[in-house]
């Protein structure tokens, strides 16, 4: 016997509650998240005062940009997923059209399933069984039977392509973004990685910063007879400074880049870079997460001063050539006393 | 007399408060921004779809733990920024008690 199915797989209503999740736990967590770092940013400018805080608030403009950005995502994702339930629902309609029709025209339709009843007639050739009100005829069963075997081939067939490309679609646009670069560029574990690397990740944030200025937060700028961090975009860039140190110098604003920072050497400045010491990391301790700054160790610990770096303990007299009140930097390697 | 600073010394000034305020608003994104622990999400049934849609919400909320993982940072940047100005602090405090003792008054 020849038979085709119509049932159609799937559950719209699990569709459609997930598309609901979406929008009332999904985007409404964050939509309060990108709350508190409103919040954080404005406490932060109320009573924080330095090129830190400016640093921080252009990070944090970042994080918060990237947490609206995803809210939206998340928003269209769950228009994604209802989409999805109503094209479902589209082919469940034609299908359950389709079986009203099939029995109609005197075909079976059991479980969702229709067939074409046949039998082998007395010349011993398989046949269309006769319908027992003579109409219609088995020839123009036979003929529904294909008609609708087609059309719902082609509905589920349809369905499935427009369903498939669209949450393609939909799976581009939730992977936009660059939130997976903020937090590799803040030096942190992926998500669920207890322990990034041994010993931690360094953290080049600020130097990844495009910064032709030379960086904030006591970051590393172009010291007399030193060198600049620069990001892959050529700009200088100050390395990471104390915590969320960092960010865009006068010459523009600071933007994310791919990247590892590098070395460029300024006029007169030593042929290799002073090692990457000093800058500070991310150290993803279980129950104490922490930066550590090598620059800021224990109190009595003598640090070494990288080139570029502004040393509140040095003498006026140390002061290399630089403009009217410009703040010391240090010399490669030197050690305070 | 007044002595006015150098010109172009910047002014510091981070306190406790601050940086409590600060880091725990922080804290508190990274919580909300937790999916998992935030219950588990609805069961999916989208017939053969069902693997794309399962894709389409783990890759949303991987960016929610790439967002809360950014705010943990942000809070323990914020708390490690004020550490170590207090060690700074303390460290140049040092230096000048240090000198203060080596001649008698």
């Amino acid at each position: 016997m020849s038979s085709f199915d119509t049932a159609v797989d799937g559950d719209p209503v699990s569709l459609r509650d997930c598309a609901r999740w979406l929008r009332g736990t999904l985007r409404t967590d964050l939509g309060d998240a990108a709350a508190r770092q409103a919040e954080a940013r404005r406490d932060a400018a109320a009573g924080w005062e330095g090129v830190s805080c400016e640093a921080y608030r252009d990070v944090g403009a970042v994080a918060l940009a990237a947490t609206d950005a995803h809210a939206a995502r998340v928003g269209r994702a769950a228009d994604d997923v209802d989409a999805v339930a109503d094209r479902m629902d589209d082919l469940r309609d034609t299908m359950r059209g389709i079986r009203a029709e099939a029995r109609g025209a005197g075909l079976l339709v059991t479980d969702r399933r229709v067939t074409l009843p046949v039998d082998v007639g007395p010349d011993g050739v398989r046949g269309v069984l006769p319908d027992p009100s003579g109409d219609p005829s088995p020839t123009v069963r036979r003929a529904t039977y294909e008609r609708l075997e087609r059309r719902a081939d082609a509905a589920r067939n349809r369905s499935e392509d427009w369903i498939t490309s669209h949450l393609a679609r939909a799976g581009e646009r939730a992977a936009e973004g660059d939130v997976e670069v903020l937090r590799r560029r803040l030096g942190g574990p992926a998500p669920g990685r207890a322990v990034p690397e041994p010993g931690g990740v360094e953290v080049p944030v600020l130097g990844d910063v495009d910064s032709p200025g030379g960086g904030a937060g006591a970051g590393a700028g172009a010291g007399a007879g030193g060198g600049t961090l620069a990001g892959p975009g050529g700009g200088a860039g100050g390395s990471g400074g104390v915590g969320a140190g960092g960010g865009h110098g006068p010459g523009g604003p600071a933007r994310w880049g791919e990247g590892e920072p590098r070395w460029v050497p300024g006029p007169g400045a030593p042929p290799t870079p002073h090692p990457p010491r000093g800058r500070p990391r991310w150290v993803e301790e279980p129950g104490r997460p922490r930066w550590e700054d090598p620059l800021l160790r224990e109190p009595g610990e003598v640090p070494v001063a990288e080139p570029g770096r502004r040393l509140p303990w040095a003498e006026p007299g140390e002061r290399p050539a630089g403009g009217p009140g410009e703040r010391p930097v240090a010399e490669p390697g030197r050690r305070p006393d | 007399m007044e002595i006015a600073p150098p010109p172009g010394s910047p002014t510091i000034r981070l306190a406790d408060p601050v940086v409590d305020a600060v880091a725990r608003a922080h804290d508190a994104a990274a919580r909300r921004l937790d999916v998992p622990a935030r219950g588990a999400r609805p069961a999916v049934d989208a017939g053969p779809a069902t693997g794309a849609v399962e894709a389409l919400l783990d890759s949303l909320a991987a960016t929610c733990g790439e967002l809360g993982t950014v705010n943990r940072m942000l809070a323990e940047g914020v708390r490690d920024a004020a550490r170590g100005m207090g060690a700074a602090d303390d460290r140049v405090a040092g230096t000048f008690a240090h000198a203060a003792g080596a001649v008698a008054p």
